[in-house]
């Protein structure tokens, strides 16, 4: 490892590791770290993406290309249809040359997908495309898989494959970074709360988080949120807004990155990066995450709200009155089954190394990279 | 044909009482009996929506005849924590009610998915109730895996009907014709539409 390599991103779950934990500069509030990772389920390590960094790490990484922010476009007026169907068409112009891998959970996100192949492509087209799921997949949208996938697909189980059966040859298409177009997990149980002024009613936010937290973090929360949503010219108003931003612009790129050491033994990150086709992190889903607050596309106060705006894409290739209305937004179980998940991750170089703890790591080398990183 | 509507509430005082609520609609849809009935017809159910399993008992104002059938969708409930929308897994966890409030509905809805969900606790109900009163089924599920089924047909039949109204039942969206085609099962052979026949004829609730 050389010195003047530097760390691009870090695993904020290692710092559960106590061998990392002892490379963190004395200044460092690992503390505040792990109540961080408590509130958001420790999956999302938040990296600011757009305005003022409030995070205790330097945000290299969100200047990237595949994780950059695009700029809030003022006049921007494509619709959620128009937007999927140009994904779908300028995909199966692009990435023509390899067959697709649909990874279909069964969820809301990864059911646009399918739709959208099934709106824009012909027969021919879908030929190369093979749709990767398990029965948790069926089990939550059963009559789509009946009705649209199985006529119209090639189908594989997902159970018990690994990366490289996956990765081998394709080009695997996903519904992430969805969620972060629509919303924040804990934005679903705001009600009423959700059409709230997030600066004006400042106390009552606070108040909101130290429910999912404690009230020393949700004010250090609040505190770096304000900062970063006076210097950037997103419209935020509400707190759903607000939830909103959180997810987009600080869970945005972990959400990219969380599969990959699910696989870290079988296939480089260089690889996978390229091979994977995440669907929602197209520049125009960015710019229509951004245009599209209070305008109900996203959601409501009403749980069948969630994601309205997917769901009558959906409903536009398959008119399902139950899916429509009653469809909620629910953590998918049709994942992959990982091989293990990587304990000792630390991160990623600004070379896209991936970068553990083993016993060939040289600590102190490790020690300069990560205090470098934190701030 | 006739078919028997479940109120739903407990024959005993003490008895288990389990309510299936819907949070879009924010009401329960229907109330059932034994846990077992009730998991049913969630699972069943899921094809259309997600049902929260819960036990009405623990909740402040309940009563046994306080809910059934013809009026637990002008019900709701208020709990210690918010309903965990969004975890898949805790669908399985039965969520004590801890009251019991009024809601009221325009939703025209909720009169078909409750008429859907007690064809579903019927059929359910009479196929469990082969598998279970005719004490020859335990036999026979023993020994089907390694015995000639030639003697065994009147067994395959019944595992034949439970694959086929499952599945329209977990599929079909028309209640009249899931109904419809069920019946038709049971009719084309001979000791379903008796064993049909002498289940009608039992005193019994579905759940």
């Amino acid at each position: 490892m050389e010195k003047t390599r530097s760390l691009l991103f870090l695993n904020q779950r290692c710092l559960q590791n106590p061998v990392v934990r002892e490379l963190l500069p004395d200044t460092f509030d690992w503390r505040l770290l792990e109540r961080r990772n408590d509130f958001d389920h420790g999956m999302h390590a938040w990296v600011v993406r757009s305005g003022h960094n409030f995070m205790p790490f330097h945000n290299t990484i969100g200047q990237h290309d595949l994780f950059r922010m695009p700029a809030f476009d003022p006049r921007f007026d494509q619709t959620f249809a128009q937007i999927t169907d140009g994904v779908c068409q300028e995909l199966n112009i692009k990435r023509a040359d390899r067959p697709w891998l649909v990874l279909w959970s069964g969820g809301i996100d990864s059911t646009v997908i399918v739709a959208s192949l099934l709106r824009n492509l012909s027969v021919q087209d879908r030929q190369n495309i093979t749709i990767c799921c398990n029965h948790a997949s069926i089990l939550e949208y059963p009559r789509f898989f009946v009705d649209c996938i199985q006529p119209n697909f090639r189908v594989t189980d997902s159970t018990w494959m690994c990366a490289r059966d996956i990765y081998s040859g394709h080009y695997v298409i996903n519904g992430e970074p969805g969620d972060q177009i629509f919303s924040h997990r804990y934005s679903r149980f705001l009600g009423d709360l959700g059409q709230l002024h997030w600066k004006a009613e400042a106390d009552r936010l606070i108040e909101y988080l130290a429910g999912f937290s404690d009230p020393e973090f949700a004010r250090w929360l609040y505190d770096g949120m304000c900062a970063n949503l006076l210097s950037v010219d997103i419209p935020v108003i509400t707190y759903r807004d607000w939830f909103w931003w959180l997810s987009f612009n600080n869970a945005w790129i972990s959400v990219l990155l969380r599969h990959y050491p699910y696989f870290v033994t079988d296939i480089p990150l260089t690889q996978w990066l390229h091979d994977s086709i995440h669907w929602f992190r197209a520049p125009s889903y960015q710019q229509w995450s951004m245009h599209n607050n209070h305008m109900d596309m996203k959601g409501g106060h009403h749980p069948g709200d969630d994601k309205i705006a997917a769901k009558q894409y959906i409903n536009s290739v398959y008119p399902d009155h139950y899916y429509l209305k009653y469809k909620t937004k629910v953590d998918s179980t049709g994942r992959l089954s990982p091989p293990s998940f990587d304990q000792d991750w630390v991160g990623i170089m600004d070379d896209y190394s991936y970068l553990r703890i083993d016993s060939n790591t040289d600590v102190d080398q490790l020690s300069v990279i990560i205090s470098e990183h934190c701030r | 044909m006739r078919h028997r509507y479940d109120l739903g509430y407990p024959l005993n005082f003490g008895d288990p009482h389990f309510g299936l609520y819907n949070p879009v609609l924010d009401c329960f849809l229907i109330t059932v009996r034994n846990l077992a009935g009730a998991r049913e017809i969630q699972h069943l159910a899921s094809s259309r929506y997600d049902l929260y399993l819960t036990d009405l008992v623990p909740a402040v104002n309940y009563a046994p005849n306080f809910i059934d059938n013809k009026c637990c969708h002008a019900w709701s409930m208020v709990n210690d924590q918010p309903l965990p929308l969004g975890d898949r897994q805790k669908l399985d966890i039965v969520l004590e009610v801890k009251k019991l409030v009024p809601v009221h509905h325009s939703d025209l809805d909720i009169e078909q998915e409750k008429i859907w969900l007690q064809v579903m606790l019927y059929w359910r109900s009479f196929v469990r109730w082969i598998k279970t009163d005719q004490i020859h089924y335990d036999r026979y599920r023993l020994l089907k895996s390694f015995i000639g089924t030639d003697f065994l047909q009147v067994w395959q039949a019944v595992d034949e009907f439970d694959r086929m109204s499952l599945e329209r039942l977990y599929l079909g969206t028309d209640t009249r014709e899931i109904n419809r085609s069920i019946t038709a099962i049971v009719n084309a052979g001979d000791f379903l539409r008796l064993a049909y026949q002498k289940w009608k004829k039992q005193e019994v609730y579905c759940s």
